[in-house]
């Protein structure tokens, strides 16, 4: 019993002592209309136009990728600016493809803007725009139709964690979350992005850690660990990172740079509040 | 006529019958007088049926009323009235009536174009703010002004209907004043105005419009407005030449296959018809502009009227990059 008491408490190293259960994160939601045209037949009325979708894209994505809260107030770190503009806004033509772009915008995102997905062909360029109300429900259909698996992409560099503890054996980190606070699946890959303080230098580095088990131990456990059961417990792959270097690391040496969702899977069975019916649910592949 | 007779110098009537004749050639000449300049005669064949015929029977109904002596004896009132009446300065003071008369009132009358068309027509004498005003048409029916004021040698009036432009003419006595529309009064220049196929799409949308103006230096004052998804025709309705059609079709060849295609060109085709506040008039300045459903000007253009009878005008879109 001693024994196993002693193994626990070496099988893992306090990286952020100590670590709590965190909200996710907040990014805002932004939506402007850049196109011409656009501003010209809606004037004042796009104000409005850009207000209401963006709540509506916050949230469905809030249902759609549980990890990040979505809102639309601009008190968030981070933004995503979702834009209506033409494919190829140097052209001088009389028609255009219109489509909308993504772009993460705020602390620690550098990602160029993304076309994501049409919103009119080049054909319906000078067709009908109809009312403020007609915009938003096409706008909120080209929505629906969009490839999420682009958003997630954008959306990557932002941390869901800034904490984590590395468990030895296996080797993984203990996120400071469960599965059902993220709606996550156990299919689930995170991104942790550590330093190791080495003799050579700060060593930086990235691990891809399949979210495919809850931290539950067997035996007693000490105090600061007791809190984490049930916690998503990532373990490591070799994909990526260099695993001996993080072996052999020396407790104290390892510091967390953030903990970032790379695929995630969505389950209705672990979220605790199901998407609506109509939803359509995220599945990457 | 004064001649010297047995007892001095004595007045030479004319005839009875003389009298008779110069009044009858009075009235004569007063009918037709009156059905060129009034617009009413005597000579109408009804009216004479029905003057005769009430004559007879006011005779027939005297004579049986009345005793015959009595009935002489009126006869004899009325034909001494009528010889009292029928004296010389009665004629020369009703001729000199009737010649005053006619030498300071005419009639104008204004016809239309062709036997289809119909519309109003105003005249006023030039210098004046006094306006008559008439309706002419169909089947060539001119618009009729009656007893317009005139001097023995004329009086110039302004002619207006929509869709000419307006000139003066003098009105003579006796001969009045015929214009004729499209020959006499030229044809005022109609515009389409065309929005091209990047402002059609703002005018697809409730709560867009086209708004006309006239530019007068600094001054803008609207004359016209519209909306719908279509061009707007401003001033006489006119069809539309082939040649002008086939020119847009070539310059719509870039959007063959847009779904837009049809409805635009059929748009161009089909102008909803704008009568302007004001007479059009070779010279004008015409500025369209079209407005979104949020009032943001979408499309503009400017154009100095010429003489050609249609002129068509592309609205382009407002740059607002």
């Amino acid at each position: 019993m001693k024994i196993e008491r002693i193994i626990l408490a070496l099988s893992f190293w306090c990286v952020a002592a100590p670590v709590e259960a965190q909200r996710v994160p907040a990014v805002g939601v932004r939506f402007t209309v850049r196109e011409p045209s656009y501003r010209t037949e809606y004037g004042a009325a796009l104000a409005q136009i850009e207000r209401r979708f963006a709540g509506f894209v916050a949230e469905r994505l809030t249902q759609q990728m549980a990890y990040v809260r979505f809102d639309t107030s601009s008190t968030a770190q981070r933004t995503l600016v979702i834009a209506l503009n033409r494919r190829d806004p140097g052209r001088n033509a009389p028609r255009h493809e219109l489509g909308l772009y993504v772009s993460l915008v705020g602390a620690g995102t550098n990602a160029p803007e993304q076309y994501w997905v049409m919103f009119r062909p080049i054909d319906q360029f000078l067709a009908r725009r109809g009312t403020p109300a007609e915009l938003l429900n096409e706008l909120q259909v080209r929505f629906r139709a969009g490839d999420l698996e682009t958003l997630q992409a954008v959306l990557r560099s932002v941390p869901i964690a800034v904490q984590a503890q590395l468990w030895r054996d296996p080797l993984a980190w203990i996120l400071p979350f469960k599965h059902r606070d993220l709606c996550m699946d156990f299919k689930t890959t995170l991104l942790v992005r550590s330093s190791i303080q080495s003799s050579a230098g700060l060593l930086h580095d990235e691990y891809i850690a399949k979210a495919n088990r809850e931290f539950g131990p067997t035996g007693t456990l000490p105090a600061a660990l007791r809190s984490q059961i049930g916690n998503v417990m990532g373990s490591l792959t070799s994909d990526r990172g260099d695993l001996d270097a993080l072996r052999q690391a020396s407790p104290g040496s390892i510091t967390i740079d953030g903990v970032f969702v790379d695929r995630y899977h969505r389950s209705e069975n672990a979220c605790a509040a199901p998407a609506p019916p109509d939803s359509t649910v995220f599945a990457g592949t | 006529m004064v001649t010297n007779g047995p007892h001095g110098p004595e007045r030479l009537e004319p005839s009875t019958l003389t009298r008779a004749l110069a009044l009858g050639l009075l009235i004569v000449i007063l009918d037709f007088w009156l059905v060129r300049h009034a617009g009413f005669g005597i000579s109408n064949a009804g009216r004479l049926a029905f003057l005769v015929a009430a004559t007879g029977l006011l005779i027939r109904a005297v004579e049986w009323v009345l005793r015959k002596n009595e009935a002489e004896a009126l006869a004899d009132w009325g034909r001494e009235t009528v010889r009292k009446l029928l004296t010389t300065r009665v004629i020369a003071f009703l001729w000199a009536a009737a010649v005053f008369v006619t030498l300071t009132y005419s009639s104008v009358e204004v016809v239309g174009e062709s036997t289809a068309e119909t519309g109003d027509a105003s005249i006023s004498p030039v210098g004046s703010t006094e306006v008559s005003k008439a309706a002419f048409g169909p089947d060539l029916r001119p618009a009729h002004f009656h007893f317009v004021a005139t001097s023995p040698f004329g009086r110039p009036y302004r002619v207006d209907s929509p869709g000419y432009i307006s000139a003066s003419f003098p009105v003579y006595p006796f001969t009045g004043l015929r214009v004729s529309l499209g020959k006499d009064l030229l044809p005022s220049p109609s515009v389409l105005f065309r929005p091209s196929p990047g402002v059609l799409v703002f005018l697809r949308t409730e709560g867009s419009r086209i708004r006309i103006s006239q530019l007068r230096g600094t001054k803008r004052d609207s004359i016209a407005g519209g909306s719908g998804a279509s061009s707007f025709l401003l001033g006489r309705e006119q069809a539309i030449p082939a040649a002008m059609i086939q020119d847009w079709q070539l310059s719509l060849a870039g959007l063959a296959g847009d779904e837009t295609y049809g409805p635009t060109l059929l748009g161009w085709k089909r102008p909803v018809i704008l009568a302007p506040a004001v007479p059009l008039a070779p010279g004008a300045t015409l500025l369209a502009e079209v407005f979104s459903q949020a009032g943001n000007p979408a499309g503009s253009a400017e154009v100095v009227l010429g003489t050609d009878k249609l002129i068509d005008v592309e609205i382009p879109e407002v740059q607002t990059q």
